[in-house]
């Protein structure tokens, strides 16, 4: 039989299986299958079309798709219930059964406040650095101006693993390193997770993550000091917001200061979160001390520079209201979700 | 350190409000609270119980009669376990009122019994902290005295000081007052003090010696002859409560008197237990005990300095006296101690012995030379106040090196370049003025000599900061405006990461931060090498620095099964670390990124499949897709700690390992349902994202072909070296291989598996012809059959 033929009995059989699915109640996607299905009649014709001289292929191959296309047509138009011979077999779909389940997934709060502020500071022209977890008591403590039997090693309980070697316990450490391998300018945020020996309560954990912030070139001031981190906790925590810089003391540096930012929540009238005072501890800044320079053979005399240092897990906890630090670490999906 | 406002006001003047002066002193670096005391009720009088009787209903209240001097008596029910008759105690009447009217008494019955006011304790009066009991007073007063005629409430403001370590010299009045005084533009009020000595000289009585001078670099001694040990007088007694001191007996108070005031800790003997006549500074031996004042018996070793007399050690240097020499009730002649000890000395010694005492601490940040002598001589006239005696002409000063006071050239110029102000240097010199810096312009510097009480000022930047705290750092003003060099950019060698968390984020995984210390057990579960073991750890279950990023998964996966989740994917990113020789740490920092599947998709009306190995193993392709990361396979394998291991490749490169943890694992964390786990190298995702392709081949113009192949092969014969030959032998053209089918043939016995594979061709250049694929098939069909036995079906 010729392709021709069979087209037109494939065609005249395709009519005759409509009106027993009109009278029997057959299924619609029983036809589909038997001429439309991967191994349906109309694949089989076009399967034949290779032995079909060259001359007539393409007439061939038009006449098949005509074929195609008639059918699909047709069968179309019986499942979309749209012909009156198909009425009463409409399927009637619930289109307010539940939806697929594609859950999102969450970006833990930390990783995003950390974020959030690395982007502030990455838009002012901040580089990237790290430094490691585990370190030496030289770039956590000796270069950073705090030297051993110094009452201000009391400000941070540490963790050692032997004489020389802990975990360290401010991400300042990274300061050193990133300064002893590269020369000035320099223009850091360093984020990162550091350790403290403390026990572990609502508002202490024996970890937490801080980002560190650098700047080191001719001619910084205490004023650009106060200028950068003012814009920061702006972009951070809205336009309204004001610092307060307060004199303090870290080792490593000098003049050193606590930016407080006026208290978000209570619009500095004084509440709970501020301890009444109107004001928020956010960080802790200064000039880089020479001493630190000199540990990184940096010319004090030529450089000068301001370095920051700030808690995230204090930024989240703020941000988010979140009251136990603990829910940070636990895991517990039905906390991270909801970020 | 607690600061009383009416303590400051003998050396300056206040007359701002307590809000403002706490502002002053935060602005001046010494953060500052205030709470306000004084008289904080009406209508307390003294009144005195005559008689006591238990309540008839009521075990813990009595009903008392009471005489508040009006002729009649007062019926009042008492709560208290130490009201009885006869006893003296403060009676609030009724109509009285505290804290402006928060509270007032009123006639009441407690329990059916009337009660006419209340007998008061020290708590309720905010005279102490004492809430036991009511207050019992020893006095002869008349009854219905008022309260405040008999004790005292003087109006006072306390300040709690939170001092940073480099302020050694606030922790005393004077040193707060003058810093205050430098803020308010005061000048100190001076104290005279004046002693009357007798004739007989302490040079007789008492020598001194010392062994090392740097440990102790001056040493004074004076001493008093003839006190009367006994309960100081009531002033001494509320200046030390008011400062948060309890009153010991006249002259050890009279010691901490001083200390409060003027920041120098000095220590009392009784001279009757100092041998020899002899005092000798000098470092304990290794191993040699010396029992403190606290009865604690201490070991001591050889960097702890000790105060001996002729024959055995009386006090630890700076940290605390000993028990053999302290001040008692017989005690009569007073050896008065004032020395200057090396801060890092007493600090080693005080750590040590873990041993943190008012002294020590201000030792620790530092003395004042001068104070010495000051401190003494002050002690010296106290104790002859408020104890008697007679003072011993002069004092033994054991002061080998004199200390200079420091000078520092200061540079006008460097300091408004560092602050970025504009301050003339008359008002430089006047700030250093006001904080008895004197000053001497030389060559357009400046030649500061530093008094010795603010030792903490060493170089030029440390008066930089002194100038910005009076100038104020709220006048300093923030700069508008930045500037960068291009030179401080540097590359970001976490930038993937981001890129990580917020596919992962889309693909349903929750990121999760874990503890990365914990007990020695968990760190042999999985391979990670020797981990790094805490000399200090805060317990034996953090006692290691994690060596695996999956334990952290697995404890958070329990958390969760724990709490009914059916269903959830976690990730983390974070640093592992083992221990290596050959770095100066002796260990070595990795980051990963672990990834956990657990549970069953959420119920659903449509069935979903449980997600299974090939399910990860798709989502892992897809994460390393996102990266530009090509070329995986998966290769089964051992791996510690799991079951089914597949350890993931790009090309030849391992990125990680995707498997099912072992059941004796899952039981360490109390899982009862296997979660799939994975731990990628961040490193390796790092170095291949960074050298990933980043250019691209032009769509194709000419039409693909496929054709199909079923082949029956041994069912060991992996199908990943199946796919590896087609592609192999596919050539150029071959652009797409898909296995569409794996099923078991009925016909061929259990140890053949058929699969079935669509290949698809395209050239870049032409249509293919049949012919050309054909050969291509027979190749492929062909080396299917050497390598790997492989029939067509």
């Amino acid at each position: 039989m010729s392709i021709t033929d069979q087209i037109q009995q494939v065609r005249s059989e395709f009519q005759t299986d409509l009106k027993s699915l009109s009278s029997e109640n057959g299924s619609v996607d029983t036809i589909r299958i038997k001429y439309l299905g991967r191994k349906g009649l109309v694949a089989s014709l076009f399967v034949q079309m290779g032995s079909v001289s060259k001359e007539e292929r393409p007439h061939m191959g038009q006449a098949l798709n005509e074929l195609k296309s008639e059918i699909s047509t047709q069968i179309d138009t019986l499942g979309s219930g749209d012909n009156s011979q198909g009425e009463n077999r409409e399927e009637f779909i619930d289109y307010t059964l539940p939806s697929d389940p594609l859950p999102a997934g969450s970006i833990h709060p930390l990783s995003q406040v950390m974020e959030e502020i690395k982007s502030i500071f990455l838009r002012l022209g901040f580089s990237m650095a790290y430094g490691p977890e585990i370190d030496t008591e030289f770039y956590n403590f000796e270069a950073l101006n705090i030297p051993r039997h110094h009452p201000a090693r009391d400000m941070q309980d540490t963790f050692y693993i032997s004489e020389s070697v802990l975990l360290r316990t401010h991400t300042s450490d990274t300061q050193i390193h990133f300064m002893e391998s590269h020369d000035p300018p320099v223009r850091i945020i360093a984020p990162g997770r550091v350790y403290r020996n403390e026990d572990i309560s609502v508002r202490s954990y024996c970890l937490f993550h801080q980002i560190e912030g650098l700047y080191v070139d001719k001619g910084v001031t205490f004023a650009e000091l106060k200028g950068t981190l003012d814009y920061f906790a702006k972009e951070l925590f809205g336009k309204k917001v004001k610092t307060r810089f307060r004199p303090s003391y870290f080792p490593f540096t000098e003049p050193s200061a606590e930016m407080d930012v006026s208290c978000i929540f209570c619009k500095s009238k004084g509440c709970n979160i501020c301890k009444k005072t109107g004001w928020l501890e956010i960080l802790g800044c200064g000039m880089v001390d020479p001493e630190v320079f000199k540990a990184v053979q940096y010319n004090p005399e030529k450089w000068t520079g301001y370095a920051f240092g700030m808690g995230i897990e204090r930024m989240a906890m703020l941000k988010y209201g979140v009251e136990d630090i603990r829910l940070f670490y636990n895991g517990d999906v039905r906390f991270l979700r909801q970020f | 350190m607690k600061v009383s406002q009416n303590w400051l006001k003998e050396y300056i003047h206040i007359s701002d409000t307590p809000g403002e002066v706490a502002d002053y002193l935060t602005a001046l670096g010494l953060e500052a609270s205030y709470e306000v005391k004084g008289k904080n009720f009406t209508n307390v009088v003294l009144g005195r119980v005559e008689s006591c009787n238990p309540h008839p209903d009521a075990d813990k209240l009595s009903v008392c009669e009471v005489d508040t001097g009006s002729g009649e008596l007062n019926q009042i029910v008492c709560g208290a376990p130490n009201v009885k008759a006869g006893i003296h105690v403060p009676v609030a009447q009724v109509g009285a009122e505290f804290n402006g009217g928060d509270f007032k008494i009123k006639k009441a019955k407690l329990r059916g019994v009337e009660s006419n006011g209340m007998i008061c304790s020290g708590k309720e009066l905010a005279y102490n902290d004492d809430h036991e009991g009511i207050l019992i007073l020893d006095t002869d007063a008349e009854l219905g005295t008022p309260i405040e005629n008999i004790l005292n409430f003087e109006e006072d403001v306390l300040f709690e000081l939170d001092l940073t370590p480099n302020r050694g010299d606030c922790l005393s009045h004077i040193g707060v007052a003058r810093d205050l005084a430098a803020l308010t533009k005061q000048k100190i009020k001076s104290q005279d003090i004046q002693i009357q000595e007798i004739s007989s000289k302490v040079s007789e009585v008492v020598s001194v010696s010392i062994e090392d001078k740097d440990a102790c670099p001056r040493y004074a001694a004076r001493v008093v002859k003839g006190v009367k040990v006994g309960p100081s007088p009531s002033w001494l007694v509320q200046k030390l409560e008011a400062v948060g001191l309890s009153s010991i007996n006249n002259v050890v108070d009279a010691a901490n008197f001083v200390l409060m005031d003027k920041g120098h800790p000095m220590h009392t003997f009784d001279l009757a237990e100092i041998e020899d006549q002899k005092i000798k500074v000098r470092y304990a031996k290794e191993g040699e005990s010396f029992t403190t004042l606290d009865g604690v018996k201490h070991k001591l070793s050889n960097f702890h300095l000790l105060i001996c007399d002729g024959k055995k050690p009386v006090a630890l240097a700076g940290i605390m006296g000993g028990e053999n020499s302290e001040i008692s009730e017989s005690t009569t002649d007073v050896l008065i101690e004032s020395a200057y000890f090396n801060p890092t000395v007493v600090r080693k010694g005080a750590k040590t012995l873990d041993l943190s005492t008012d002294a020590s601490r201000r030792f620790e940040r530092d003395t004042d030379m001068d104070n010495v002598i000051q401190s003494i001589n002050q002690l010296a006239g106290l104790i002859q106040k408020v104890a008697g005696g007679e003072i011993l002409q002069g004092i033994v000063d054991e002061y080998p090196d004199q200390k200079d006071s420091t000078t520092i050239l200061f540079s006008p110029e460097y300091c408004r370049n560092l602050l970025g102000i504009d301050i003339s240097d008359e008002d430089i010199q006047s700030i250093f003025s006001s904080l008895q810096i004197q000053s001497r312009i030389k060559n357009g510097k400046m030649e500061c000599t530093i008094p010795l009480f603010r030792n903490d000022l060493e170089r030029e930047v440390d008066l930089c900061e002194e100038i910005a705290r009076v100038y104020g750092y709220d006048n300093i003003p923030s700069s508008q405006k930045y500037s960068a060099s291009y030179a401080a950019f540097t590359e970001d060698d976490q930038e993937l990461d981001s890129l990580l968390r917020t596919h992962l984020q889309s693909c349903g995984f929750h990121e999760h931060y874990s503890n990365s210390l914990f007990g020695e057990s968990f760190t042999s579960h999985f391979a990670g090498g020797e981990a790094v073991e805490l000399h200090n750890p805060l317990s034996r279950d953090m006692a290691y620095m994690r060596n695996s990023i999956l334990p952290g998964l697995l404890m958070a996966a329990d958390y969760n099964e724990k709490r009914q989740e059916k269903g959830f994917n976690l990730f983390e990113i974070g640093a592992i670390h083992n221990t290596n020789t050959k770095t100066e740490t002796g260990s070595k920092e990795k980051f990963q990124l672990g990834l956990l599947w657990y549970g069953e998709p959420a119920l659903h009306w449509r069935k979903y499949e449980d997600r299974d190995l090939f399910h990860c193993k798709g989502e892992i392709e897809k994460l390393l897709a996102t990266c530009g990361i090509s070329q995986i396979s998966f290769k089964p394998a051992n791996a510690q700690g799991f079951t089914i291991a597949l350890k993931i490749y790009s090309r030849k490169t391992q990125i990680g390992v995707l498997g099912i943890p072992e059941n004796s694992i899952l039981k360490q964390y109390d899982l009862k349902r296997a979660p799939i786990i994975a731990d990628l190298s961040l490193h390796s995702l790092r170095d291949l994202w960074k050298n990933r392709k980043q250019s691209y081949t032009s769509p194709p113009q000419f039409p693909a072909t496929s054709r199909d192949i079923a082949l029956q092969v041994n069912r060991e014969i992996p199908a990943e070296a199946l796919l590896m030959t087609i592609k192999k032998d596919g050539g150029d053209h071959l652009k797409k291989v898909s296995l569409f089918d794996v099923y078991q043939p009925t016909d061929v016995g259990e140890t053949q598996k058929s699969l079935a594979f669509s290949l698809q061709f395209q050239s870049e250049s032409a249509t293919l012809i049949d012919a050309e694929v054909d050969s291509v098939m027979s190749k492929i069909l062909d080396s299917l059959q050497k390598a790997h036995g492989a029939v067509q079906r």
